[in-house]
């Protein structure tokens, strides 16, 4: 192909033969295997529910939707996220709020299986309405319906 | 012909135009918030100015009209600074309101701002003027005083278009507000139209309110279905649904603007649709509803074919040709009982089918109701909802075999013994010929809904079934024959494509 | 009369059955090493009352899994091909265990009871028809299924098996000129005694060549990586990819089965199969005694290593879960130490054994050396596969007809020469 150069190494005579090189392979894993055997606590290993990797401040977890002091939802329904989700797994529906004459989010659902995690909802958004800092990342449901959350849910997170 | 030379070059242009015009002319554009085209220069907005040598002061750009002779600077540093500081000032009370204002996306602060502000707020939040928010200006109109930067073309919009002297400017200084006299509100059938020219987001469509973000649509040029008049018309949707209508600049048609039952006629688009064909037995496929249609056609003894003034040109001549090649021996009358609308002095036209001349001009016109009456034993109605337009025809249609090609469920479709989901002038390309003699086309924006299909191809399927020759391998073939074969429509008009003019 | 009846079918059973009871043994032991080789832990969840077994309890957790599945027959199969394939795959690799002798023969009351199935004199051509057979299996899959990464992979192992055939049996010709029989019996017997007095006269030092041949071979016609191109997993072609529930296990099965089967040939035939290193049957049967009383120490001590090795795990247990599994160590290690004590007492009341009871405990000797022999090859089977990468197809046919073909070659050439010269 133009452009493309194939560079080979040359192999000697011995490796060649294939069969040192198979050894030295085989030595390299059955070293493992031995030394994993008598020093099992050395594995890199978790054992997953009972232990736990410690998170990192910034990791980037299920979402949730904050709140002002009087516990109304910070969102304004103004789709910044929605624009921005490249995996597309937000859905708003924009109400008016009778109180201050602004708009508010009636309806609002995250599509936890289509999202990315990648957390450009959370850079988009001009009134700081929602964060992934839950540290949740046990997301296995039973059915997709309940992985499709809704405001109350992601109020509640 | 007046010749003037601009940022540097000199050009040619009509005598009596203003600047902001002529620049237009040399695709110069120059930035301005209460110049419309179709409304008389105010210059209070004084985006517009431009240095103009020979006068000391920078001058206003639509109210200055070109000249010979004249030299034109848009983008000295001079204007450039003093647009950079008018956008402050009109900044100066605006609200932060972006996220939560339906104009986001189309606002002429935001796009300004970008091109010729992007200044740091000297102004404290708390310290701006706060103003009415949510002002109930009328059935269609919602005001937001706070974000109104006071360019007035809303009044000379309702004093000039509508003829009607609704809207005023109160107060003084930074207290000033658009506002109705009071007790009155905004209720000309043209108010809609101040949402399109309101430059911000100080005014804003009830009816679109927090409905969709503007980024979202999907936008098709198409023409209005109301009325004979034809007014050019943009369709936007999102997740397949009509969202609103916008009127599209056509000097000889309907200028910039619309009424409101026009820019509420595309509900029905979204609603009721007919989405699969069905017949006394129940729903079908496409192809066995055109098997089943042209079984009714072919037992029965004498078939009426009726054509409706509200189908495309393509359409109507389609079904003739349906006629001539599959049922040579069936009457094909077009025709339709909608009632009339008042006429204005404005747009609207009495007659609320968009293609009765086109059809007359195919020659499909003539005595429906005197045809219905000959008693035939199968009737195959397209696009026409006769018993919801005159609902005394049930007893006429009694006994009969209905066939409804149909876009929703009208009382016609609900009463057919057989159903077939067409598209809409949404969802299909086609044409239109308004009461001048000015066909039109409109494109679609929509994917079909259901399993509707363009009639064209319902009546192919339904000729396949009747083992007649009928087909066209797109729509523009069957459009290049329809124009062939009915010159007297005159070929498409050409359209000038031109936005509303919201900046 | 029924001594004669009952015998065959003993060996008939035992023939088929101790393949399978390999299989989860190598299973687990296959998940086992590679998670170890991969610095993980493998399998350790499933569990019986707490009881898990370091994993050892998954293989059975798989089969329960495997018949609970949707039993899938996808549409416009060859069904009788299609339901053929794994049945084959199973019936075909337990096969040549029928011919492999399990330990010396025993002669009891003047009659000569051979400790195998079927007593062949071609055995070794036996071995050859039934492993090549295994490709019928792989193709009819692979046809049946009517699926086209299925019938590449089949097409695949049909190549890679008529290729290999022929230096497997090139390889094996060797050992015939030095047996100068096909029987495998006979095989065994001859590789009893010492080479140059120090080293056990097993084919292996015999034929070096011959029997590294035969290895990759092996490796080849079991379809196991390297040489696993009909079900390379990385490039989803596989015959088997239509299978479901239990016609996946028995292919699945099979793999494993024919792993055993190859493993017991090969310790056969080159590894003197259920010989006793430097030690006959004659002195075994002689010294009975010492050596029952060898093996009863033997079981002690690693009992008692074993209740020491799991009381620390134990102890990293309750750290780790607080729960019943912690309970898991204690149970083994007092089951290990009861073992031990078990075999501490036999010692104990150990005084002689009668010539019959030598006879018997030589032969389960000898059959222990014969299973550890198996599972040495497993072992090999499985670390192979967890340490080199997949050969390219071309690869495998290069290898296959320009080097293992001509290498057989010249192992029949310079076994003549070697066998003339001594002469």
């Amino acid at each position: 192909m133009p452009g493309i150069r194939t560079v080979g190494r040359p192999m000697n005579i011995k490796e060649k033969w294939y069969l040192f090189e198979i050894a030295k392979g085989m030595m390299v894993s059955i070293r493992h295997l031995v030394s994993n055997i008598f020093h099992q606590d050395r594995m890199p290993t978790l054992q997953y529910p009972e232990e736990k990797r410690v998170l990192p401040e910034r990791f980037r977890g299920r979402h949730r939707l904050t709140k002002r002091e009087d516990g109304t939802p910070k969102c304004v329904a103004c789709y910044c996220c929605q624009t921005a989700c490249p995996a597309d797994c937000i859905s708003i529906e924009a109400g008016e709020r009778p109180d201050a004459g602004e708009k508010v989010a009636v309806r609002f659902d995250i599509n936890i299986l289509r999202c990315v995690f990648c957390g450009l909802c959370v850079e988009a958004c001009p009134v700081d309405a929602i964060r992934m800092d839950t540290g949740k990342y046990e997301l296995s449901s039973d059915s997709r319906k309940k992985l499709i959350y809704d405001i109350d849910t992601l109020l509640n997170d | 012909m007046a010749k003037f030379t601009l940022n540097g070059v000199e050009r040619e242009v009509p005598d009596g135009i203003n600047l902001i015009e002529a620049a237009l002319l040399s695709k110069v554009r120059i930035p301005h918030y209460c110049y419309h085209p179709g409304l008389s220069p105010e210059g209070n907005c004084r985006m517009c100015v431009v240095e103009i040598e020979g006068i000391p002061k920078l001058q206003t750009a639509c109210t200055t009209l070109v000249a010979d002779g004249m030299v034109v600077e848009t983008e000295s540093e001079k204007v450039i600074q003093e647009r950079t500081e008018v956008m402050e000032f009109l900044l100066r009370n605006h609200p932060i309101d972006c996220p939560i204002c339906d104009q986001a996306g189309e606002c002429g602060l935001q796009k300004y701002y970008m091109e010729h502000g992007l200044h740091d707020s000297r102004v404290a939040v708390e310290e701006k003027i706060l103003k009415r928010k949510r002002v109930d200006l009328g059935p269609l109109v919602v005001l937001d005083s706070e974000r109104c930067i006071l360019c007035s073309r809303c009044v000379r919009f309702c004093d000039e278009v509508a003829g009607v002297r609704e809207l005023v400017l109160a107060n003084r200084g930074g207290r000033s507000e658009i506002t109705t006299f009071p007790g009155r509100t905004l209720e000309n059938p043209y108010s809609g139209n101040v949402v399109d020219i309101c430059p911000v987001g100080a005014l804003t469509s009830k009816d679109f309110r927090f409905k969709v973000r503007v980024w979202f649509l999907k936008t098709a040029d198409s023409i209005c279905p109301g009325c004979e008049r034809g007014c050019n018309i943009y369709l936007e949707q999102y997740q397949n649904e009509v969202q609103r209508i916008r009127p599209r600049a056509n000097p000889d048609v309907n200028r910039w603007w619309i009424c409101d039952d026009g820019r509420l006629d595309y509900k029905w688009i979204n609603r009721d649709r007919l989405l699969r064909a069905e017949g006394e037995a129940g729903t079908h496929p496409p192809e066995r509803a055109d098997e089943e249609a042209a079984r009714m056609l072919k037992e029965a003894s004498s078939v009426l074919l009726v054509a409706s003034p509200r189908s495309s040109n393509e359409n109507l001549f389609a079904l003739k040709r349906f006629r001539d090649a599959a049922l040579p021996r069936a009457a094909l009358v077009g025709g339709s009982f909608r009632k009339p609308w008042e006429e204005d002095r404005i747009l609207k036209r009495p007659d609320r089918n968009p293609n009765r001349k086109g059809m007359e001009l195919l020659g499909l016109s003539g005595d429906l109701e005197g045809a219905l009456r000959t008693g035939p034993e199968c009737v195959l109605v397209v696009e026409n909802d006769l018993l919801g337009d005159r609902p005394e025809l049930a007893d006429l249609l009694r006994g009969k075999k209905l066939i409804a090609l149909a876009s929703n469920r009208d009382a016609t479709a609900e009463a057919a013994a057989l159903r077939i989901p067409v598209c809409t002038y949404a969802e299909t390309e086609g044409s239109w010929t308004n009461f001048e003699g000015r066909t039109q086309a409109f494109r679609p924006v929509l994917k079909a809904v259901g399993e509707s299909r363009p009639v064209f191809r319902v009546l192919e399927g339904i000729a396949r079934a009747l083992e007649a020759s009928l087909a066209w391998s797109d729509f523009e073939t069957l459009r290049a024959e329809t124009f062939q074969a009915a010159p007297a429509l005159g070929g498409l008009a050409r359209t000038s494509g031109g936005g509303a003019h919201a900046l | 009369m029924l001594f004669d009846l009952l015998l065959p079918v003993l060996f008939a059973l035992v023939a088929a059955f101790l393949p399978l009871m390999f299989v989860p043994l190598l299973v687990w032991g296959e998940r086992k090493a590679a998670a170890f080789i991969q610095d993980r832990t493998g399998p350790n969840r499933a569990e019986v009352l707490g009881i898990r077994l370091g994993g050892l309890v998954h293989p059975f957790a798989d089969v329960v899994k495997l018949l609970g599945k949707e039993d899938w027959t996808p549409e416009r199969v060859n069904r009788f091909y299609y339901n053929l394939g794994p049945f084959l795959a199973l019936f075909i690799s337990m096969l040549p265990f029928a011919i492999v002798p399990l330990a010396d023969s025993l002669s009891v009351g003047g009659r000569i009871i051979e400790m195998r199935a079927v007593t062949l004199n071609v055995g070794i051509l036996f071995v050859l028809a039934i492993t090549s057979f295994h490709v019928y299996a792989i193709v009819l899959g692979g046809w049946g299924a009517n699926n086209t990464y299925t019938l590449i992979g089949g097409m695949r192992s049909a190549a890679q098996m008529v290729s290999y055939e022929l230096a497997m049996g090139l390889s094996l010709i060797g050992v015939l000129m030095i047996s100068q029989t096909l029987d495998l019996g006979a095989i065994v017997r001859q590789q009893g005694g010492l080479l140059f007095g120090f080293l056990p006269r097993w084919n292996v030092f015999l034929q070096p060549l011959g029997f590294l041949l035969f290895l990759i071979a092996l490796f080849a016609e079991t379809n196991r990586n390297p040489f696993d191109l009909p079900e390379g997993e990385s490039e989803i072609i596989g015959f088997h990819v239509e299978y479901s529930s239990m016609r996946f296990a028995f292919y699945f099965m099979g793999e494993y089965i024919a792993m055993v089967a190859g493993s017991a040939v090969i310790a056969t035939l080159y590894f003197g199969g259920w010989q006793v290193p430097w030690l006959g049957t004659e002195t075994l049967r002689a010294n009975a005694l010492l050596a029952a009383r060898v093996l009863l120490v033997l079981i002690a001590v690693f009992g008692v290593l074993a209740a020491v090795l799991f009381r620390s795990y134990g102890r990293r247990l309750r750290i780790l879960y607080r729960d019943r599994r912690s309970r898991e160590a204690k149970v083994l290690g007092a089951a290990s130490i009861f073992v031990a004590v078990l075999a501490l007492l036999a010692l104990a009341f150990l005084s002689g054994i009668r010539p019959l009871g030598a006879q018997i405990l030589v032969a389960a000797v000898q059959f222990l050396f014969l299973v550890a022999k198996i599972l040495a090859f497993g072992f090999l089977f499985i670390w192979v596969r967890w340490t080199l990468p997949r050969f390219r197809y071309d690869q495998v046919m290069g290898l296959g007809w320009k080097s293992l073909v001509p290498l057989g070659l010249l192992n029949i050439a310079v076994t003549g020469l070697v066998l003339l010269g001594i002469d």
